[in-house]
């Protein structure tokens, strides 16, 4: 189903959500709140194969910031990391 | 026919899946979801007929949490944390010692950082607790302590306690969905979540109060020299800037651990509420129901406090100086008693409401749960948070003996402590259980 999901602490969300808001891609946010406390921010892009070269921008931004973040592809961790990952 | 909105969609679904990483949904019996999923309705009182499911999972997290997207959302109900719960207060209740709820704690507390460190999660999965007792009250402080917490044992033994449990999950995340949207709450509750989160920072950050030693040593029942005095300092002024600069978001968790007390409190009304009482013995029945509903509260700070000292662990040493969110959980315990005391008015009818009555009442809870909370700090708290730090420390010292790699998860098949093997069985498919405590 080729969905891949940038997980971000939640300093980045802003970015996430322009991204999302000013994308072509079928994009949106999904935001949680868990019972431990903790904030979660997903920006999810639907129906990629591979990624873009919009969210390898994206991507750029994020780690040139030091946001801490992690990419999935259908579950599967893909290889570009942010500093330390989000967890 | 429609589908009812709490019916589970392609996206919840496949929400659960990647969120589930101690086995697959589809290995939890589906009687376990429909059980949960009546729960959601009944919290959510018919109310807002919005797009809300609910998936159970299983987690080395082991938190629930809400998940929304522009259209849709989805509560995340994580049986590793509502079995670790249902076990500790089982604990609790039947009184005892303190070694089973470290060794489950412990087992916690090294699941959650089991991908990042398999080896500091071997070491908490096979902790021993030393013959030696360790309490850090004298005896006969913890002789006291102990009276007490019998006299209240009697109140903590429900039949229904794992609709309370289940219900305490499901009702926070619920009021998380629909925080944003004020019409359909509770009149001021907003506004008392505020109060509530100033009343928690005036109890938990005392660094500035003239008798500060004399409150860390708790009034001289706890050995404690120079140095511990200045680190509790330090921390504590740490925590008072975190909790000022995240103050809305929580005062959002404040807001959704009330609403869990008033949910939970009226779904279990005919469990606790006598007939035809009113007045002080309505109060008095009320009340001992709170103390159940803050034991759970204790219990998910400590579960949650076990895990952030693992965590702690990897991120500097145990040690090392504590990040300012290490406690925010402990604040909103503190915060509890104001929704306590808030709901123990509505005892009384409106007209005899006064503010020297309301003041009286926040006066009363804070001494009554505030005992309880001193009891169970003394008897657990206290001693399992020891033994879980000097299990760590050993280990960071390289003390643990390192069992080399294991095929397979370094927790396959030893959950058995943490979760409960039975209720396990029952909440999981045969070969699911048998990955989570070992073969039957």
């Amino acid at each position: 189903m080729n969905e891949i999901i940038l997980k971000a602490e939640s300093q980045a969300r802003e970015l996430l959500e322009d991204y999302a808001r000013e994308s072509d891609e079928q994009a949106y946010i999904e935001l949680g709140k868990g019972m431990d406390g903790a904030a979660i921010v997903n920006l999810v892009i639907e129906n990629a194969p591979q990624i873009s070269a919009s969210l390898a921008m994206l991507i750029g931004t994020l780690q040139r910031r030091g946001l801490r973040f992690k990419l999935t592809r259908d579950g599967l961790e893909l290889g570009i990391d942010g500093p330390g990952g989000a967890g | 026919m429609e589908p009812p909105s709490q019916a589970s969609t392609e996206w919840s679904r496949r929400r659960a899946a990647t969120n589930s990483d101690l086995c697959d949904p589809s290995e939890i019996w589906p009687g376990v979801g429909d059980a949960l999923r009546t729960l959601l309705i009944r919290s959510l009182e018919g109310r807002k007929p919005a797009p809300l499911s609910l998936e159970p999972i299983a987690s080395k997290r082991q938190s629930a949490c809400l998940l929304e997207r522009p259209d849709e959302a989805v509560l995340l109900f994580d049986l590793s944390q509502s079995l670790v719960l249902h076990r500790l207060f089982d604990l609790v209740r039947t009184d005892q010692p303190y070694d089973e709820m470290a060794r489950v704690l412990g087992a916690c507390a090294g699941l959650a950082v089991a991908d990042e460190s398999p080896a500091l999660c071997d070491a908490l999965l096979s902790l021993t607790v030393p013959q030696e007792p360790e309490y850090l009250h004298r005896p006969e402080d913890v002789a006291r302590h102990y009276q007490l917490l019998c006299s209240l044992l009697p109140k903590f033994n429900y039949r229904w306690l794992r609709s309370l449990v289940h219900s305490f999950l499901i009702a926070h995340e619920v009021a998380h969905f629909r925080h944003k949207d004020p019409a359909g709450l509770p009149e001021g509750s907003k506004a008392s979540a505020e109060i509530a989160f100033k009343f928690a920072l005036s109890q938990v950050c005392y660094e500035d109060r003239p008798n500060f030693e004399d409150l860390v040593s708790h009034h001289g029942a706890l050995p404690t020299g120079q140095d511990d005095v200045e680190r509790i300092r330090r921390d504590l002024v740490n925590r008072r800037r975190h909790y000022e600069e995240n103050r809305d978001h929580l005062i959002e968790e404040i807001f959704c651990d009330s609403f869990a007390l008033l949910t939970v409190t009226n779904l279990h009304m005919s469990a606790w509420r006598p007939q035809e009482a009113e007045g002080h013995k309505l109060l008095e029945s009320y009340l001992a129901f709170a103390q159940a509903f803050f034991l759970i509260a204790i219990l998910a700070d400590l579960h949650q406090a076990m895990i952030q000292r693992a965590k702690l662990s990897l991120s500097g040493g145990v040690e090392s100086e504590k990040p300012g969110d290490i406690a925010d959980m402990h604040l909103r315990k503190m915060a509890l008693m104001c929704a306590v005391a808030d709901q123990g008015m509505s005892s009384f009818p409106e007209s005899e409401w006064t503010q020297e009555k309301g003041e009286a009442m926040l006066q009363d809870v804070t001494a009554l749960l505030g005992a309880q909370k001193q009891a169970l700090d003394a008897l657990v708290v206290m001693p399992v948070t020891r033994v879980i730090r000097a299990r760590i420390i050993a280990f960071e010292k390289g003390e643990v003996a390192d069992r080399g790699s294991t095929e397979g998860p370094v927790w396959r098949g030893r959950l058995g402590t943490m979760l409960g093997e039975v209720p396990t069985r029952a909440t999981f498919r045969e070969s699911a259980a048998a990955q989570l405590v070992g073969a039957a």
